[in-house]
């Protein structure tokens, strides 16, 4: 059955899209100089879909990421939201000004380092792009702060710094922030590999989470349970490109790819 | 007041002279030090290598050349400025030399995540540099600048040369209407004392609040 065996290989979106898509990148591609940090890689989110990338490490998985929410500027192909073409690297065109930071805010970004700011409490870590970014009223943003904080578990700490929690403390507010913009999109990069595995389960706990509420993720990570259990679908990646991509039961139980297969070996033989 | 020696008193009148050098040329350098800046760490070469270009003239060259420039090169050209004003000029341009390199120092400290996690909240440059990375950036910027700031109010003496009446031009003055030199210039030693050790404290308690704020200490 040859013919299975390609059609399984080539239809990444099947089982997977529950809607329209939500984000397209058509031949992206991040030049380093003479690196190449990702080629030619073609991916549709749909809303309310979930993709988990994995792979090894510098294999581009950040590198797409980031490019999604245009922290770094593709060198080639091209990124659509909702159908509209927000990135044209091979015309040269990048949103800037007020029109880059608009498109930011549809989307939210949660980093493997959580990156909060040190210098503010952790409500104010959540409120500062509220206020200065949406124009919240500062009440209203507070409100919506502490219902964040509260739905991440964390209200009695509202008012710590980040360097008075724990990892997954600040992973969890790190999250907060991000959702406190109403994002459309949340990209995690490898959120938990900062944390030490029992810290690690409060996060994805709280990631789950916002799975069952529909949020559209793509979730870069090494943890294979949660990929196998609250993706759509699993896309690997290694050397810059997609090697393969498809539902997680077949990627994780009959990879089609040498690549994918010893990928996962090293991964589940631990 | 017939305690106070009559040369003490003439030596205070130079104070305000010192501070308005000192607090003038040390403000307008500041803010001129962030454009400088910004230049520095533009991703446009040629502000960068504009903005180095000034930062080293300015430093590769004595402060009294500077001055002298200002107030007797200008006036060749029929730009005549006042003693206090080319006093001022010359050191504010110093300063933002040097204020420039600090500030530089003080973002640079600043982790790069912080910028990114700011632009990925949507924030844009003007708020990221007011809101995330200058809060931050503070605590590194602050003892170095003091301590440039007391070195300014060492160098406001030269003004003197260009005839700026303040602590230092006086003393010279009154050594030579015969008042004694090491009584004089004690005294504008102990002037200068008592304006840069509060400073000083000032700065060291400054600086422990702000790390004490960031949580980093």
């Amino acid at each position: 059955m040859p013919a299975a065996v390609v059609r399984a290989g080539n239809e990444p979106a099947q089982g997977g899209a529950k809607g329209a898509p939500l984000v397209r990148a058509e031949g992206l591609g991040v030049r380093f100089g003479e690196l190449d940090a990702l080629i030619d890689v073609d991916l549709e989110v749909g809303a309310g879909e979930v993709v988990a990338v994995i792979g090894p490490s510098g294999g581009g998985k950040s590198t797409f990421l980031r490019c999604l929410n245009l922290l770094e500027p593709p060198t080639a192909g091209r990124v659509y939201l909702d159908d509209e073409l927000i990135v044209d690297a091979d015309a040269q065109q990048f949103p800037i000004g007020r029109r880059l930071t608009a498109l930011r805010r549809q989307v939210g970004m949660v980093f493997q380092s959580f990156n909060l700011f040190p210098h503010l409490t952790a409500l104010e870590n959540v409120t500062l792009a509220q206020i200065h970014a949406l124009k919240r009223p500062e009440a209203e943003a507070a409100a919506r702060g502490r219902e964040l904080l509260a739905r991440v578990g964390l209200s009695p700490q509202a008012d710590k710094r980040p360097m008075h929690c724990s990892g997954g403390q600040q992973q969890r507010i790190a999250i907060a922030r991000a959702l406190a913009l109403d994002p459309r999109l949340m990209l995690f990069d490898e959120p938990t590999s900062a944390l030490d595995p029992e810290l690690g389960i409060e996060v994805l706990d709280v990631m789950r989470e916002l799975v069952r509420d529909g949020m559209t993720m793509v979730v870069v990570t090494h943890e294979m349970a949660f990929a196998a259990e609250a993706a759509n679908r699993i896309v690997f990646m290694a050397d810059g490109r997609v090697v393969e991509s498809g539902p997680p039961e077949r990627i994780l139980r009959e990879p089609q790819h040498v690549r994918t297969k010893r990928f996962l070996e090293a991964v589940l033989q631990r | 007041m017939s305690e106070v020696p009559e040369y003490v008193v003439r030596l205070l009148d130079g104070v305000r002279f010192t501070l308005i050098l000192t607090v003038g040329g040390f403000a307008i350098g500041a803010v001129l030090a962030l454009p400088l800046a910004a230049a520095r760490r533009s991703s446009s070469r040629v502000l960068r290598l504009a903005a180095i270009g000034y930062v080293e003239t300015l430093r590769g060259v004595p402060p009294i050349a500077w001055l002298f420039l200002l107030y007797f090169g200008l006036a060749q050209v029929d730009i005549r400025l006042s003693s206090l004003t080319a006093g001022v000029i010359g050191l504010a341009l110093i300063a933002a030399a040097y204020l420039a390199e600090i500030y530089r120092a003080g973002l640079r400290a600043v982790p790069h995540g912080q910028l990114e996690a700011a632009r990925a909240v949507g924030l844009g440059s003007v708020r990221i540099y007011r809101h995330v990375i200058g809060p931050q950036a503070i605590v590194t910027v602050v003892p170095p600048a003091a301590a440039f700031l007391i070195g300014l109010l060492k160098d406001s003496a030269l003004a003197s040369l260009i005839g700026v009446p303040e602590v230092t031009g006086l003393a010279l003055r009154l050594t030579q209407q015969e008042f004694d030199g090491l009584a004089i210039f004690t005294a504008a030693g102990i002037i200068y004392l008592a304006l840069s050790v509060p400073l000083a404290t000032f700065a060291r308690w400054l600086g422990t609040r702000l790390s004490a704020r960031l949580a980093f200490g």
